[in-house]
């Protein structure tokens, strides 16, 4: 607590004063609406919010909501391995670059390419491609190999792994272009002494570089976490949810009660979950990192 | 309080007079029509409403989403449009309940709308006894679509009743043609689901779940029957169907691809776009047999309450519920009038067909959108989409999905 003591602004000053309009988009903006959706969670609303208390009401039906369900297991299921993939993917990236491979620049501006273009059109993209009566299955049936298959995006078992491929096609160059920053950024130094100890480039790295660029990894796992939770362009755009609710993430389920389905109470009681979740799951890496210190 | 000063003064002069009553109809209405044909029509509204005296002020938002938060936002925040777009249905029920809407009883009353307007859509546009809405259209949420070249190069003709549909659609996939074009997204799925009960004449079934919320009819063989047809239906339709869009779907009806779909009327704009003309390239079928059942879906205009323009909200009514300016409306886009005492002798064969069919009151039926909430109606769409998708889900779990889904959403 002593940290964020520090920087409320009860100083007087200019610089104190200059920051107050900012506080005042926190509190209101970010920190009153949090409340209001959780207060409405509370309520019987549907299309127009009614200030009437009903209890846990939303919760429970939540809670016994299959769709619910499915879309929070798809969320973790997908944050797993677009994290992990991406993670993996843009790491080696950064790491063949680093090795100073042939035509770096260009191949750097390939690898960095796709996460210049929106998950809406990535997700397009994606969709015609891996459609069976449109892409690439098509195409190559066509070419003689009748008995190609690559229809992810369609089978309920492997749609939400589509989804993840485009989400890890489209980001692991971001990942990519943090490392690189990262790994440019270590002291010659330290290679020398990695060759004079005579250790394995490869050893160097995951034993002495990856560590040291700790700090970086986290800001990309960050990042890449809040892209899961977000998650609902791409999905849209791919596969609206589907088939079925294969590919349904919470976001998605959230707008859909907002907007569609007029139910304003149970989209609340929906994100509230959802800001509780990510809470208690940042708490413990906010306290480690910022607070354990003092 | 500005208008009644005004019309105090404006017994002075009869110059002053004619141009507050033009000031005081002023109408702002705010709609989603902005696609073409939606544009051109809503064009035929403004002329009427202008003809007769009115000053029409557009509104237009992006789509019914927008429509929805923009409207809600304006009107609890006081500051009503004052005439606004809705689906007919419970959507607005939240509002009237609410005393936010203009009850316009006394202009249904003067109107005859009870008797002009299918039983179905005038309990659509009532809450607790009272008329809150204005039914401007009806479309047909039932409709099959058939391309006349690919039917007859199969050899296949539409059967009398349900129980040759199948063996047709055997014909045509030994032809080599994709059965029934379909749109893998859940609305379309749910779309599905409830043609085929009005194809197979499941009436008890459609009143139980949807209109009803009677979970009894989920234990009935009728429910297990219809549910085996409904799964044996997905083998008929292609593998690339997940997350297609139903236009294009559609395109594969026209293209020659697929037989057929079945598709709300908003479908025929596709056909006619692309040069086919009904009763000749294409044929829309409402039902097997002569059992023409027709689902309603409808727009309506609501009118928010709390201005203090009534005059222009009268004229609005008047206007809008006009028989002849309904069929002109529907004229340009593609749906037919609430009203069944308009003239239609001036739309295609597929409308005609449409409005013989409406005026069968046991065939009318309200569509999901108008009898059950956006609630209940997306719950039901969750199972539907969910035991269409999973091969492995049986009728009972399918049943079981069902109940879930009306128990949930129960008010």
């Amino acid at each position: 607590m002593a940290t964020l003591a520090g920087k409320l602004p009860f100083r007087p000053g200019g610089a104190a004063v200059a920051l107050w309009p900012a506080w005042i988009i926190v509190l209101c903006a970010y920190l009153g609406t949090m409340v209001w959706t959780v207060a409405v969670s509370l309520t019987p609303s549907k299309l127009v919010p009614v200030m009437q208390f009903a209890g846990t009401h939303q919760y429970e039906r939540l809670f016994k909501t299959a769709r619910w369900m499915t879309s929070v297991e798809n969320m973790l299921v997908f944050g797993a391995l677009f994290i992990a993939a991406s993670m993996v993917l843009g790491t080696l990236m950064a790491i063949a670059l680093d090795r100073k491979i042939a035509a770096e620049g260009v191949v750097r501006t390939i690898w960095l390419y796709p996460y210049s273009l929106s998950f809406i059109v990535t997700g397009v993209v994606w969709q015609w491609m891996m459609n069976p009566s449109l892409g690439i299955q098509k195409s190559v049936n066509a070419m003689g190999w009748e008995n190609f298959r690559f229809d992810w995006v369609t089978d309920p078992d492997r749609a939400l792994y589509a989804v993840v491929l485009a989400a890890v096609w489209q980001s692991a160059g971001l990942v990519m272009a943090l490392m690189l920053a990262g790994l440019r950024g270590i002291d010659e130094d330290l290679w020398k002494a990695i060759r004079v100890d005579g250790i394995p480039v490869w050893r160097g790295y995951v034993s002495i570089i990856l560590p040291v660029l700790r700090p970086v990894m986290v800001t990309a796992v960050v990042l890449l976490g809040i892209a899961v939770v977000k998650s609902y362009d791409l999905v849209v755009a791919m596969t609206n949810g589907g088939p079925g609710m294969a590919t349904d993430v919470p976001a998605k389920f959230i707008m859909d009660f907002l907007f569609v389905r007029a139910n304003v109470g149970f989209a609340s009681g929906a994100a509230t979950v959802m800001l509780v979740a990510v809470a208690a799951a940042i708490a413990p890496w906010i306290y480690a990192v910022y607070l354990r210190k003092r | 309080m500005t208008y009644r000063v005004k019309r105090l003064l404006s017994g002075t002069t009869l110059a002053l007079a004619a141009a507050t009553a033009a000031q005081a109809q002023e109408a702002e209405v705010m709609h989603w029509w902005t696609s073409g044909s939606e544009a051109a029509a809503l064009q035929v509204f403004i002329g009427a409403y202008e003809a007769a005296g009115g000053t029409w002020t557009d509104n237009a938002v992006p789509d019914f989403e927008s429509a929805i938060a923009a409207a809600t936002s304006a009107i609890i925040g006081g500051n009503p449009p004052d005439a606004l777009q809705f689906n007919a249905g419970t959507q607005f029920a939240d509002l009237a309940q609410l005393g936010y809407l203009t009850d316009l009883s006394p202009l249904a009353e003067a109107g005859g709308w009870k008797a002009a307007l299918p039983a179905a859509l005038y309990g659509a546009v009532s809450y607790g006894g009272k008329v809150y809405a204005m039914p401007v259209d009806n479309h047909g949420e039932n409709w099959l679509w058939l391309n006349r070249s690919v039917m007859e190069k199969a050899g296949a003709e539409l059967p009398d009743s349900w129980d040759g549909f199948f063996p047709m659609l055997d014909k045509i996939k030994a032809a080599g043609f994709i059965p029934v074009a379909h749109g893998g997204e859940g609305w379309q799925e749910l779309e599905l689901f409830y043609q085929i009960m009005m194809f197979r004449g499941d009436d008890a079934l459609y009143k139980g779940i949807v209109l009803d919320g009677d979970t009894s009819v989920l234990d009935t063989p009728e429910f297990t029957a219809f549910a085996e047809d409904f799964r044996k239906l997905n083998d008929y339709v292609d593998p690339g169907a997940p997350g297609r869009k139903w236009n294009d779907a559609t395109q594969m009806v026209i293209s020659g691809q697929a037989a057929m779909q079945f598709m709300g009327d908003w479908a025929k704009g596709e056909f006619t776009a692309a040069g086919m003309e009904p009763g000749k390239d294409f044929d829309c079928v409402l039902g097997l047999g002569g059992q023409d059942r027709f689902v309603i879906s409808a727009d309506v205009f609501v009118l928010p309450s709390g201005g203090d323009n009534a005059p222009a909200q009268e004229l609005l009514a008047a206007t809008m519920m006009d028989p002849a300016v309904q069929a002109d409306f529907n004229a340009v886009k593609g749906g037919l009038p609430a009203r069944l005492d308009a003239d239609v002798s001036g739309l295609d064969a597929c409308a005609q067909k449409g409005y013989a069919a409406m005026q069968t009151p046991e065939f009318q039926v309200a569509g999901p959108e108008i009898s059950a909430s956006a609630d209940r109606v997306g719950a039901i769409q969750d199972a539907v989409t969910q035991y269409w998708n999973t091969p492995s889900e049986t009728p009972d779990d399918f049943a079981a999905a069902l109940r879930d889904a009306i128990a949930m959403t129960a008010e």
